[in-house]
């Protein structure tokens, strides 16, 4: 179990997140929703270990990773999909792979795995990341964080201007980490499509973070959501 | 017959120029490479690195003067970089929350342990420039036209070039080379795959002192080793870092091999400007290139 207490993270005086309550088990699928400048991105930040302006407590099965930097939250068993991709520029997308999956033998999931899922990346072994396309780009930043091997993947609005095919590719993936034992916690903002599909669901607004009791949202909240409706 | 064997004659001298200034770019190349290296994932700009060659090239000296075989007098110069350029690192983790993401603070601070270095080596050897002699089996001469030139310099050069090729596989081709690429292009990415980047900025910043070392152990028969090297040889290898891109090993070795050529050039061609004639490169490249040669394009 993930489990985030009371945690508050700022920018200088500005509190971008406010004593935010949150839980992700293995194995699940929970999304956070929220407008723009909400604070989904600093949230997972914090959650990571790479937002340094944080207090509140953040434990790990069982692991207190607070006051850990990211290399502790992610021995811990957590792993981010960053805004922004944020690839290694000029390591190719096999390089990526091996730096992600380590010495490590027999993860839940395996290059071939994601590879099955992301057909195109085949082709594109030996790509430096810099030149792979956006949608390329946003499959390997997925594969990045999966094989390295987490519990817990945090997914910072992995379907944000992708082209739809690429989009139901992603999705496809996503949706098959849960089943593997991974819980998975991904934000989103617009068209709701992976919010649609979570087991449960955290609102997010200014800052502030409540779960949100009817799963499967539909479409009218995420529109509330926008428009600032749901407080 | 006159006028061919005086064409002869000055190809001759250029040939010569050209060979001295491609061995000093090339011994040049090992010490960029360590700067760029350590800038380039630790962002830490290290002026300390003229001293850790100075240092090198001083134990060379003492350890070919003991009469130490000529191997061990490089792995002995190889691993006094390598520990100068460690505690250099040492000083610098301390300190590391001041002088993180300032390069003007991270100018003074390294400056400071050149100096200090610089006065502990005075202090050890007296300040007195010594020549190296070189190993008998490279000591022969080699004639070039009307002139001789020293076969060692040829050994050098092979060596530099050895030294830049398996330099090149450590960082293409290896899991070592990759989490320096990584590191220098999002650390805080690869610290969220669980590598510690300590780690890897300790190894990075021995390989870098390593390199230094053992630059200032083969250059010690040609350069000596003396006070006030520290700075002319950091001068140099900052040219070359700036030229070839801060933070590229590729740029660092073209850049080394023409501020090697440029600065023999022009110590030939017009000897009162030859320091001249490497800042001339240098705004000629930044004008075209503001990046320098092989711009990473992501350093901020």
């Amino acid at each position: 179990m993930l489990e985030v207490r009371s945690l508050t993270a700022r920018y200088g005086a500005v509190p971008a997140v406010r004593g935010a309550d949150l839980e992700l088990a293995p194995g699940e699928l929970v999304a956070l929703v929220g407008a723009n400048s909400a604070g989904k991105t600093t949230l997972l930040r914090s959650i990571m270990g790479l937002h340094g302006d944080r207090v509140g407590r953040i434990v790990v099965d069982g692991t207190d990773v607070s006051h850990s930097t990211a290399v502790g939250a992610a021995r811990a068993g957590v792993a981010i999909v960053p805004q922004g991709r944020r690839l290694f520029h000029s390591l190719s997308v096999e390089e990526h792979f091996g730096l992600a999956s380590g010495r490590r033998r027999g993860g839940p999931i395996s290059v071939a795995d994601v590879l099955e899922f992301f057909p195109g990346l085949a082709r594109r072994r030996s790509v430096r990341a810099q030149a792979l396309s956006g949608g390329e780009q946003q499959m390997l930043a997925i594969a990045r964080a999966v094989l390295v091997g987490p519990k817990y993947v945090l997914m910072d609005e992995p379907t944000e201007g992708l082209a739809p095919f690429v989009v139901e590719s992603v999705t496809r993936l996503i949706e098959h980490l849960p089943s593997l034992g991974i819980g998975v916690l991904v934000s989103d903002h617009g068209d709701g499509d992976l919010a649609a599909r979570a087991t449960r669901m955290y609102v997010m607004d200014r800052g502030a973070v409540a779960p949100h009791v009817a799963a499967g949202a539909s479409a009218a909240l995420v529109l509330d959501i926008q428009e600032g409706a749901v407080q | 017959m006159a006028q061919l064997s005086l064409v002869g004659a000055i190809a001759d001298v250029w040939l010569l120029h050209t060979i001295i200034g491609l061995s000093f770019g090339l011994v040049l190349f090992l010490v960029a490479s360590g700067f760029t290296l350590t800038f380039g994932l630790s962002r830490f700009v290290n002026l300390a690195h003229g001293a850790t060659f100075m240092v090198a090239a001083h134990v060379a000296t003492q350890l070919a003067g003991d009469g130490l075989p000529f191997p061990l007098v490089l792995l002995g110069a190889t691993i006094a970089g390598a520990c100068v350029s460690l505690i250099v690192y040492a000083l610098v983790t301390t300190r590391w929350r001041v002088v993180s993401g300032d390069a003007l603070r991270q100018v003074l601070f390294s400056f400071g342990c050149l100096l200090i270095i610089a006065d502990l080596v005075r202090q050890r050897w007296e300040g007195i420039p010594h020549l190296m002699q070189p190993p008998s089996a490279f000591s022969g001469l080699v004639n070039i036209g009307d002139s001789s030139f020293p076969v060692y310099r040829f050994f050098v050069m092979g060596m530099a070039v050895l030294i830049a090729a398996a330099m090149w596989w450590l960082q293409e081709r290896t899991r070592f080379g990759a989490l320096v690429r990584a590191g220098a292009d999002d650390k805080e990415q690869l610290e969220a795959m669980g590598v510690r980047p300590q780690l890897l900025s300790l190894a990075v910043f021995a390989l870098s002192g390593g390199l230094a070392g053992l630059a200032g152990g083969l250059a010690a028969p040609i350069l000596g080793a003396s006070l006030g090297q520290e700075f002319s040889l950091l001068i140099f290898a900052l040219v070359a870092v700036v030229i070839g891109g801060l933070g590229s090993l590729s740029g660092a070795f073209i850049a080394s091999i023409l501020v090697g050529l440029a600065d023999a050039y022009g110590k030939a061609a017009l000897p009162s400007f030859a320091s001249f004639t490497i800042m001339a490169l240098v705004i000629v490249v930044l004008a075209v290139r503001p990046g320098g040669l092989i711009s990473r394009g992501n350093l901020t």
